[in-house]
């Protein structure tokens, strides 16, 4: 559990010297053992050095990969690392850059030069690539890697990155998201625009109702409260 | 812009609440220290809690007088026969997670003995910041109303209010430190320029990541105590450049992150009701603004309130 933090300043740099044309290079000494390991297994997965781009159907797998196995909780990381942005900067722009351009390829502005999406990258920690897979999986966790893998394929990546996206005012209740998302990805939403729809409207009924009610307070408890977020199936 | 939101059932006021409350860790107590921006650092008799290795207990031990002084205010806001509950409630934004301790009912029968609600959290689990807070809720709602009756906080698990005040543990850092960093840059550079890089002022930390003051070293002006390697106190010179930083982070805070988010911020009367976390950007931003009266009507007024700021 050797890995760094980036400061935001300092992935700036980086990433704006790859944008003016430096090469996207990753020197394995300047890494720690840990951080290579990591690289490692990217490679391994992503063998070809350059392109082709990741699609974006494999953020789900390399997020269970990830959060199962690579970056797993309390063995290769604790709580406190995954909160941290700036151990997600240090991943994806000191290094993966270039497995995150893949996924996240360089696009043309307004005067047709080419700009990294920098959000994935530094810029917005709540769009930051690894850590949104990881954090994904982290709140949609079933119990083992395959119901959440069934679960999560349930739902589309813009629903799921909405959750991760979306703190709330004073950070996740764990429990209650990951009962939330196995209700909306349960038999009665039998397709994905359904289970999205679901999903959607009881997070939508959750944010409302936190601000008057303390959910594990529910007279049925949190699985109680989480049906109250289902009204449709009642 | 968003607005707190008004239970639609009458709730307790901010009452003020007399506990005891306590930080423990393995077993040893811990002693907190009250930080300048209102937080609290904890330490075991002098070695600093180090949130990475070191487990946290928060214990908070209500009195029977005043719990049964809060049965008798209840009775106000339950309908007849329905019980409330205390709790403690936490966040930590900087940990990502939020929740609520086990809860304690408000019975007769345990209204002869002190309570005790306490929080657990082991080591390597709590960042950046933790609050917690007294909460009381509707524990359990009345059987039967009366006749043209209705109150709509007969629901289980309803808030009612907070008690007491809010705490804010600091687990990294000191909170009090403005993030000024001496650079080497070129001799015909600026002597000071300012980074502005959060992304939500809201919640990104008020730290050398989102915000700093970098003092060109290497300029002929630049104040003695960046460039002597002994402790020297802050000189008049670094003191305005703090004041005119401060004034130059609201404008940047009006212009980027738009009125409607200043006004928020400014218009925020008690942290417990704040809609930025602790420790953010916008929580020093709030604390510079009110501790100190800053008139932001104009850039003018702002720059000239800015510059009386007592540092």
């Amino acid at each position: 559990m050797s890995y760094r933090t980036l400061d935001k300043i300092s992935a700036k740099s980086i990433i704006t010297s790859f944008e003016s044309g430096a090469e996207c290079l990753v020197e394995p000494s300047s890494l720690v053992a840990s951080e290579q390991q990591l690289r490692k297994h990217f490679s391994e997965r992503f063998y070809r050095p350059t392109g082709p781009e990741i699609p974006a159907d494999e953020d789900l797998k390399l997020g269970l990969t990830l959060y199962s196995d690579w970056l797993s909780l309390d063995e290769e990381i604790d709580p406190r690392m995954a909160a941290d942005d700036g151990f997600w900067r240090n991943l994806t722009c000191r290094v993966l850059p270039d497995y995150v351009l893949r996924r996240w390829p360089e696009k043309p502005n307004a005067e047709g030069i080419l700009k990294w999406n920098v959000d994935r990258y530094y810029n917005k920690p709540q769009r930051n690539w690894l850590k949104i897979i990881w954090w994904m999986c982290h709140l949609s966790w079933q119990g083992d890697k395959k119901s959440t893998e069934e679960a999560l394929s349930k739902l589309g990546n813009d629903a799921i990155s909405q959750i991760v996206e979306r703190t709330g005012q004073g950070g996740y209740r764990v429990n209650l998201y990951r009962e939330i998302i196995a209700k909306a990805t349960s038999d009665a939403y039998p397709n994905q625009a359904s289970a999205e729809a679901a999903l959607r409207r009881a997070m939508k009924l959750n944010t409302m109702r936190t601000q008057t009610t303390i959910p594990e307070f529910h007279a049925d408890g949190l699985l109680g409260y989480v049906a109250s977020l289902f009204p449709e199936e009642a | 812009m968003r607005k707190k939101i008004i239970p639609p059932y009458p709730t307790l006021s901010e009452s003020h609440l007399e506990v005891i409350v306590s930080y423990h860790s393995d077993g040893n107590d811990l002693q907190p220290e009250n930080l300048t921006d209102g937080s609290t650092s904890l330490s075991c008799n002098g070695t600093p809690w180090i949130a990475q290795n070191d487990s946290l207990t928060i214990s908070i031990e209500i009195d029977s007088d005043v719990l049964l002084k809060l049965k008798r205010t209840m009775t106000n806001v339950l309908p007849a026969g329905a019980m409330a509950g205390i709790a403690l409630s936490w966040q930590s934004k900087g940990s990502l997670k939020c929740g609520v301790s086990d809860p304690i009912p408000l019975e007769p029968s345990n209204q002869e003995q002190p309570i005790k609600l306490e929080l657990k959290f082991k080591p390597g689990e709590i960042r950046d910041t933790l609050s917690h807070e007294l909460i009381v809720y509707l524990q359990s709602p009345a059987d039967a109303l009366e006749r043209g009756e209705t109150h709509k906080c007969n629901t289980m698990g309803a808030r009612l209010g907070i008690l007491g005040d809010h705490h804010t543990i600091r687990a990294d850092g000191r909170g009090s430190v403005f993030p000024i960093f001496p650079v080497a840059g070129d001799k015909s550079g600026a002597l000071w320029s300012l980074n502005c890089n959060w992304s939500d002022c809201k919640n990104d930390s008020f730290d050398g990541d989102s915000f700093r003051i970098n003092i060109n070293t290497n300029h002929r002006d630049c104040p003695g105590e960046w460039t002597s390697d002994e402790k020297r106190p802050l000189s008049p010179l670094t003191k305005s450049i703090i004041r005119d930083a401060i004034a130059t982070l609201i404008l940047s805070v009006q212009s980027e992150d738009g009125s409607e988010t200043w006004n928020t911020i400014k218009r925020t009367e008690s942290l417990s009701d704040a809609e930025f976390s602790p420790g953010s950007v916008a929580h020093a931003l709030w604390h510079f603004y009110n501790q100190n009266k800053l008139n932001d009507e104009t850039p003018a007024d702002l720059m000239e309130s800015c510059g009386k700021i007592k540092l």
